[in-house]
């Protein structure tokens, strides 16, 4: 990477000498065709440089950034690559402002100058580091999956864990979070197969569990951290899958069955409720409250499936928990009703300071990957209002959201764009819950998600990088026995 | 001719006729290996692509190495690059040689050993340019290294030639520093010894990149060559071709499988299904089962393609890309943007062709694909291949082929592969109730249909007007009459009624198979 980190520049430098300067610019109202879609959007103040390129055939292109503080000039080819001291110092001094970008490219031969597009830099910072799972995206079956950490303040990517190093192993998946709490860094994934085992990670210890009781018919899937308990929520899946016939529906998958449970880590405990463990009642994707006092979770009535799979419904519900003592509460409150509003809920994700939960909603089910129609809303709590996020929704799916540890960014996963292949998200909320128009994480490269054969899933954000590496998984993972739960 | 002239001709005579053989070789006797290898990478000219490669030991071997490889897309590219390089090699492995060995005997003896080597190297199905090219690094940089004799410069020379031979060329840098070592031993060079011992050491543990994909030896597997034929001729369109090497194969899982495939789809399944072994429904149509090689996987993809399922088809594409050695490979990103141009999902569609559109020689193919170039050609492929897909949905598991059959004939009545394969399954699996249940009735039938209708009719013991109802010539009455018969009087001796009615649905249905 030495190379490129040399390279890089020297040949945007020789790069920038050899672009030409527009003349007999022609002036159109279109909107500039740069891909990714970076017009007007808000973008934190430390997120790396928005790296772009042209869709219009162009062979030569001049960007001019205008802010309070800023004039900026960048020449370049079909491709706009930021040096990342220019960007940082442009955005340094543009905070809480706005930035005006216009872009005029040459296309056979003839300048075009097209309409200009924002970049509002907004006052908060995002988490730096952003962890997802890198996976080809081949339905049920899966090769080669990358757990990877990225600085989303540059460029700099490392990898946390190849299921090749751990006999292929999936790693599967949902729980993976690096959270800061009680002065403690933690982190957690499920790694699939034999040897394999919930791994647990805090402040570097590693410990290798079986999130699963004698009496419990599935292991721990989907989960979350408590805020300061040393406890996690999860849900026991069986996971079937099953492909739809017509047009780019592709794949269903649904559970045969699912509880939700608690795992104590100091007393290596299951701590099931019946309220959440109903044999009639599919109860998953369960999050803690901000304040730990309660837990969120998704249920629905059981159905014949695959055939009845359109009329699979999830609501919203919420029941109390309380983690010095680990009991369950008594009754279980519904906050959206998936009959009364026609939808399915999945993957609650309640804000860092309690007053959202922001969910996913799709017609039917509980896989919203493949589900073009699935879009994010967030339901206030404090007023009961549902809010549809207008400018956050798409027309592919959009799923698996987490939020920064401020509370006014968020990032999920979409399938914006080419509706295969999985891209990481972020998009602001300002305090008064509205959230602004996502756009892509940026790459060093902009055509990198043109050539990427990997979809990006499940990301989670953390102010702190993570505490472990890949050779300490290795070793847990082959030498470690599996801590039993009872 | 003079002794010298012969012995000046011979170190060139040589090499000529061994890549002379080694073209001859992989051009007709041994193509297919080499279209699979191409079908099986992706070359982008892009920057953050070819950036991916100097993040691994081995760049220059690796980006030179697929940079060539695209090439064996055209017939004798392969042929001709794979001898080539093996003829540098030679002449590298022979000019070192002569700096050890006197005389002429000996350099040509190492030199023809190692190009052998390599050659039968070549011979596996996933090896890669970029390992020939790495070798031929290694050695174009020993003979750089053995041609200094100042005393301090040699070991220094060796020590930058094994770190670049491991920066640029990966695994061959362990040749290379064992090779110095051997040359120093030779010659009594004790430091440069030193350097070669620990390079082995050191190049062991920087490579890890390229020495991962190695592979030490290889050998000739025609079964596999036989294999790719069917596979490769397939994908290029030779339908005839394809008919021919599965006939010419022992009825092999595969060949059996694209030899029904063929016929259904020149709608001839009925009269194929029975001429082949392995005789189950599982011949016929294999199950998808994740675990099974990326050939098998991308054949059934076919299948379900032709069908108008595109689903299944895509499902099966995508595993067989992400089982293959590379996890990539042009055929599949080609067959992926058909499949979603096929069922208008153009986004996804474009993403495959944006990438097809940077390489060399499939960017031709992706313009006149493009929606807003689409050839007359291109449109006319896809209006075809799209004319069975479904207008309504349903769920099913991967391998409930049942209702993914039922579901394709039932949208469209006239998809006569989906409709025999349908049947023919059912026939395979000695299902009659599941065959009449789906049998069209008012369409002409063919003779394996006429013969299991009989089954059935006999099963049920049936009426007159019930008979009616199908189209049975009386000829087939006679022959099912005179099997019964026949039947009855040898006891069901599988020999005897094999001679007369070895081909018949009802010898199948009754004489369990071998």
């Amino acid at each position: 990477m030495k190379l490129i980190n040399i390279a890089l520049p020297l040949l945007c430098a020789l790069l920038i000498a050899c672009h030409p300067t527009p003349h007999d610019v022609t002036d159109t109202n279109e909107e500039a065709p740069i891909y990714p879609d970076y017009t007007d959007i808000t973008i934190p103040v430390n997120i790396a440089p928005l790296n772009f390129l042209l869709r219009d055939g162009a062979d030569a292109m001049m960007l001019e950034i205008k802010g309070e503080n800023t004039d900026y000039v960048l020449h370049a080819d079909d491709q706009a690559i930021f040096p990342i001291s220019d960007w940082k110092a442009m955005l340094d001094a543009e905070r809480g402002k706005s930035l005006s970008v216009t872009v005029t490219s040459r296309v056979d031969g003839k300048w075009l100058r097209y309409k200009s597009f924002t970049w509002l830099v907004a006052n908060d910072s995002i988490d730096p580091y952003l962890s997802y799972r890198l996976i080809e995206p081949g339905y049920e079956v899966w090769n080669r999956v990358y757990l990877r950490e990225r600085n989303i303040e540059n460029f700099d990517e490392r990898t946390l864990i190849d299921n090749y190093d751990t006999d292929r192993s999936c790693l599967n998946c949902h729980v993976y979070g690096n959270q800061k709490s009680g002065g403690r860094s933690r982190a957690m994934f499920h790694l699939r197969g034999p040897g394999g085992g919930t791994m647990l990670i805090e402040d570097g210890n590693i410990r290798k569990l079986t999130l699963k009781t004698d009496s419990m018919e599935a292991g721990a899937v989907y989960g979350e951290f408590h805020p300061t308990a040393n406890c996690a929520v999860f849900s026991s899946n069986i996971i079937l899958p099953a492909l739809h016939c017509q047009g780019s529906r592709r794949l269903e998958v649904y559970d045969s069955m699912s509880d939700v449970f608690v795992a104590d880590f100091d007393n290596n405990r299951i701590i099931p409720s019946p309220l959440t463990a109903d044999p009639d009642v599919f109860e998953t994707f369960p999050a803690f409250s901000a304040d730990g006092s309660s837990v969120y979770f998704c249920t629905a009535p059981k159905v014949a499936l695959p055939d009845s799979v359109h009329s699979l419904k999830y609501s919203l519900c919420r029941i109390a928990y309380d983690a010095a003592t680990g009991t369950w509460g008594e009754k279980v409150d519904t906050l959206w009703n998936a009959f009364e509003r026609g939808g399915s809920v999945c993957h609650p994700k309640v804000s860092p300071d309690g007053r959202y939960v922001m969910f996913t909603v799709a017609d039917y089910g509980t896989f919203p990957i493949w589900h073009r129609e699935t879009n994010l809303c967030m339901i206030d709590l404090e007023t009961g209002e549902v809010n549809t996020m207008d400018a956050v929704k798409s027309d592919k799916s959009d799923t698996y959201h987490c939020w920064s540890s401020s509370g006014r960014w968020f990032v999920f996963a979409s399938k914006r764009g080419d509706g295969q292949y999985g891209r990481l998200y972020f998009a602001y909320v300002s305090p008064g819950g509205v959230a602004h128009k996502p756009f892509v994480l940026p790459q060093r490269y902009p055509s990198k998600y043109d050539n990427e054969l990997h979809s990006y899933n499940i990301p989670n954000l953390s102010p702190l990088p993570t505490t472990f590496t890949p050779e300490s998984i290795i070793q847990a993972y082959r030498t470690l026995s599996p801590e039993k739960f009872r | 001719m003079d002794k010298i002239t012969r012995s000046r001709l011979t170190p060139w005579v040589v090499p000529a006729v061994l890549v002379c053989a080694a073209f001859i070789f992989f051009q007709w006797c041994y193509p297919y290996h080499l279209f699979r290898r191409e079908q099986t990478m992706l070359f982008l000219f892009d920057s953050e692509y070819i950036s991916r490669y100097f993040s691994h030991d081995g760049w220059l071997a690796a980006l030179s190495g697929d940079f060539l490889t695209q090439f064996f897309y055209y017939v004798g590219v392969g042929a001709t690059i794979i001898s080539l390089l093996l003829g540098v090699l030679w002449v590298l492995v022979w000019l070192n040689a002569k700096a050890c060995f006197r005389g002429n005997i000996m350099p040509i003896i190492t030199a023809t050993g190692v190009f052998a080597w390599e050659w039968l190297r070549q011979c596996g199905e996933m090896y890669t340019t970029a390992s020939t090219i790495s070798l031929i690094g290694a050695f174009a940089l020993l003979l750089l290294t053995t041609k200094i004799h100042h005393k301090l410069l040699r070991p220094l020379l060796s020590v930058v030639s094994i770190a670049l031979c491991c920066w640029c060329f990966g695994y061959s840098a362990i040749i290379l520093a064992a090779l110095i070592a051997i040359y120093a031993a030779i010659k009594r060079l004790w430091p440069t010894l030193c350097v070669g011992i620990v390079g082995i050491i050191a190049s062991w543990a920087f490579t890890d990149d390229s020495l991962e994909n190695v592979q030490w030896w290889g050998a000739p597997n025609f079964s596999q060559e036989h294999k790719l034929a069917i596979d490769c001729e397939a994908y290029f369109g030779n339908r005839e071709k394809v008919l021919q090497l599965s006939l010419q194969s022992d009825n092999t899982r595969y060949a059996s499988f694209y030899y029904y495939l063929i016929n259904a789809l020149k709608h001839n399944l009925p009269d194929a299904v029975l001429t082949r072994m392995p005789k189950d429904a599982d011949g016929l149509l294999p199950s998808m089962d994740p675990t099974k090689n990326s050939l098998d996987l991308s054949a059934l993809g076919e299948a379900w393609y032709y069908m108008g399922d595109m689903t299944s088809s895509e499902h099966c594409t995508i595993v067989a890309m992400i089982s293959s050695t590379r996890h990539t490979g042009s055929r599949y990103i080609k067959r992926m943007a058909e499949i979603n141009l096929a069922n208008g999902d153009t986004e996804a569609a474009m993403k495959y062709l944006r990438m097809l559109s940077k390489t060399l020689c499939h960017a031709k193919w992706a313009e006149s694909r493009m929606p807003q170039h689409e050839s007359e050609s291109a449109r006319a492929l896809r209006e075809d291949i799209g004319r069975y897909i479904t207008a309504t949905d349903t769920v099913r598991y991967v391998n409930d082929y049942t209702k993914t059959l039922r579901h394709l004939v039932k949208n469209h009545p006239d998809n006569d592969i989906a409709y025999d394969f349908l049947l023919c399954r059912h026939l395979l699996q000695r299902d009659i109730k599941a065959f009449i249940e789906d049998l069209d009735s008012t369409r002409p039938l063919p003779r394996l249909y006429q013969e299991a209708v009989l089954i059935y009719l006999s099963i049920i013991n049936a009426s007159p007007e019930e008979i009616e109802k199908y189209d049975i010539p009386e000829s087939t009455f006679e022959d099912f009459y005179n099997f019964n018969q026949m039947m009855s009087a040898t006891d069901g001796s599988a020999s005897r009624l094999a001679s007369r009615f070895g081909n018949t649905y009802w010898y199948f249905y009754q004489i369990p198979q071998k």
